[in-house]
């Protein structure tokens, strides 16, 4: 991987359907990059849990607002910027959970999932409304194959 | 995401396509459980072989699967779970309330004697 860095950005209206399609772009970015699968698996579980959250939490589901995501690799890490057009919600609660929900309930597992695969969540307002969520993870050995990395 | 539905002599089996996550064909997909329990069958297989990944809402949909199926008496398993989705398995444990098997053929015979 390097020094070399790629980034990408898409704008998706709120509807789950698009979720496939930020899977695929960030598939194709760290195959550019030669990055492990599992490890970009990982990676992308967590960003396609930020985008429905995106999606269901904050725009509601309304067909009018979208939902943009940035996604920035390099040799380091990578890091990926969801906004979301909503009223916002009370995010610190949100991301201060930390125990599994009842093992039966149908929700909740989002939070433990982007956890579990990054190493830093940061919630922050947008000053012109909304949220935006960061999530990074950082390159490990396991990121890159040590044939591609040199 | 599509889900094909084929009746055998055990159970129902659901072949699933595709992502598992919300949408119009997940709320159809959580309501199909009860449907399937509502007309006396039992045993629900769900085949998740062409699963290309899992979200949390997907997870909820299949939890949905088992409290309805569960609560029919009857015996609700996962079986041909592919690698991304076994990776958010492990991540939250559904290990330890899923039955997941390799394969529909050892499905089928776990339910042919479930009490061994």
């Amino acid at each position: 991987m390097g020094s070399r860095r790629e980034k990408m950005e898409m704008i998706i209206p709120s509807d789950f359907k698009y979720l496939g399609a930020v899977d695929a772009a960030v598939q194709d970015l760290a195959r550019e990059l030669s990055c492990a699968q599992r490890w970009i698996n990982d990676f992308s579980a967590a960003l396609i849990e930020a985008c429905s959250n995106a999606i269901e939490h904050g725009n509601k589901l309304s067909k009018n607002k979208m939902v943009r995501v940035v996604v920035n690799l390099n040799g380091q890490q990578i890091v990926a910027r969801v906004h979301d057009e909503g009223d916002g919600f009370d995010y610190k609660k949100y991301l201060s959970e930390t125990s599994p929900p009842d093992p039966l309930s149908e929700r909740g597992r989002g939070i433990l999932i982007m956890k579990a695969f990054t190493d830093r969540l940061k919630y922050s307002a947008r000053p012109e409304g909304g949220t935006c969520l960061e999530l990074v993870k950082n390159c490990d050995a396991e990121a890159v194959p040590k044939a591609a990395a040199e | 995401m599509k889900v094909s539905r084929r009746d055998i002599d055990a159970a129902v089996v659901l072949d699933v396509k595709g992502q598992l996550t919300g949408g119009p064909e997940a709320e159809t997909f959580r309501d199909l459980f009860k449907a399937i329990v509502d007309e006396g069958h039992k045993n629900v297989i769900v085949n998740l072989k062409d699963v290309d990944w899992i979200s949390s809402t997907g997870i909820g949909i299949m939890i949905r699967g088992y409290k309805t199926v569960r609560e029919a008496g009857g015996h609700f398993i996962l079986v041909r779970v592919g690698e991304r989705t076994q990776q958010i398995f492990n991540v939250l444990r559904m290990h330890d309330i899923f039955q997941i098997l390799a394969t529909e053929e050892q499905a089928v015979e776990f339910l042919a004697n479930p009490a061994s």
